[in-house]
């Protein structure tokens, strides 16, 4: 079992067990991700690969209740919270270019972590790792700051990457200071409101080749341990 | 940098959750730099639409809304104006907005 402390490394891993169940944790998301956007792209009529766009052109409506399901969702920003009515599952679909959703943020794993049940998967440890232990300013009682550090020490091993690389640079590329201070990015003409709403979310984590190769080997190790 | 100063008059969404806004009010009270340093991480900037010169919110409607309750600064590195001009996405002036009870 994993120390509390998070640091007990797995025999011949970098990683410690905590570490490795937020790994795993990030995985589950991106496949939860697809799960709920199959069905919002359902109740929308649309494509799953749509339902970003949709959102960024205003053409859809900022709540729904999921067909046949005790799903609601809201979209705001760049993204789409979910509630389970019945069981207080939260996910939150951090769309990615392409309306992609093998993206995620930090705030959305925690958000998952902290309410996930059967029959999804549940985190005890991490739950405990979590724990907002200040005055919470959430409804689910999850700590940024204990899941940051955490978040950093996967960052420092390389599990996680960018999704689009150019997408940023392309950003960076027409981005100046304006007058008063404030970024301004002004994009080319011709550049398509797709390519510039693919811009605001290209810097969304998805899990890396390391992060993958790592989450393989783990399982591996896991199920052998279980045979032994 | 004030959000008044920033001469937003709306954003690109109607409607907005009560709760969150009062949640981030008090985060801000708490430890302003903390709020918008963790709230950057997880939400990106607050992203500002120039359409044909006037400014509407993208990103960052609540925390934006925390920011004018709260009366407090927002840190200039932690927005960006992105010119739109000739976007036909639909506005909402700030009074035209529906604040729902709840959170989001």
């Amino acid at each position: 079992m994993s120390g509390m402390n998070g640091t007990n490394a797995l025999a011949g891993s970098p990683m410690s067990i905590i570490e490795h169940e937020l790994l795993h944790a990030c995985s589950d998301v991106v496949e939860c991700q697809h799960e709920m956007l199959g069905l919002l792209a359902k109740t929308l009529g649309a494509r799953s690969n749509e339902v970003f766009y949709l959102w960024m052109r205003r053409t859809i409506h900022q709540r729904w209740h999921l067909d046949g399901s005790d799903w609601k969702c809201f979209f705001h920003g760049f993204e789409c919270d979910l509630e389970n009515t019945n069981d207080g599952r939260l996910l939150r679909l951090d769309f990615g270019p392409g309306g992609r959703v093998d993206t995620f943020t930090m705030w959305g794993v925690l958000r998952f972590v902290m309410t996930s049940v059967a029959p999804w998967p549940e985190y005890p440890e991490l739950r405990v790792q979590f724990a907002e232990h200040e005055e919470s300013t959430n409804s689910f009682g999850g700590s940024m700051d204990a899941i940051g550090i955490v978040w950093d020490r996967l960052s420092v091993l390389g599990v996680f990457e960018p999704a689009d690389a150019g997408l940023i640079e392309f950003q960076k590329k027409h981005t100046l200071i304006g007058s008063d201070g404030l970024q301004r990015i002004t994009y080319p003409e011709g550049a398509s409101d797709e390519l510039t709403y693919d811009c605001s979310v290209a810097h969304r984590p998805v899990l890396s080749s390391m992060g993958k190769r790592l989450l393989l080997k783990h399982n591996a190790g896991f199920a052998q341990s279980a045979l032994r | 940098m004030s959000p008044q100063s920033m001469n937003v008059v709306g954003a690109t969404q109607l409607e907005i959750y009560q709760e969150t806004v009062n949640d981030m009010v008090k985060a801000i009270q708490h430890n302003a730099h903390r709020f918008w340093r963790q709230t950057f991480l997880t939400d990106g900037p607050l992203e500002i639409w120039e359409i044909n010169g006037v400014r509407f919110l993208s990103n960052g409607n609540h925390r934006f809304q925390a920011a004018l309750l709260a009366d407090a600064d927002i840190p200039k590195d932690f927005v960006i104006v992105v010119d739109k001009t000739h976007s036909s996405v639909p506005t909402f002036r700030f009074d035209q907005m529906v604040w729902l009870s709840g959170h989001k």
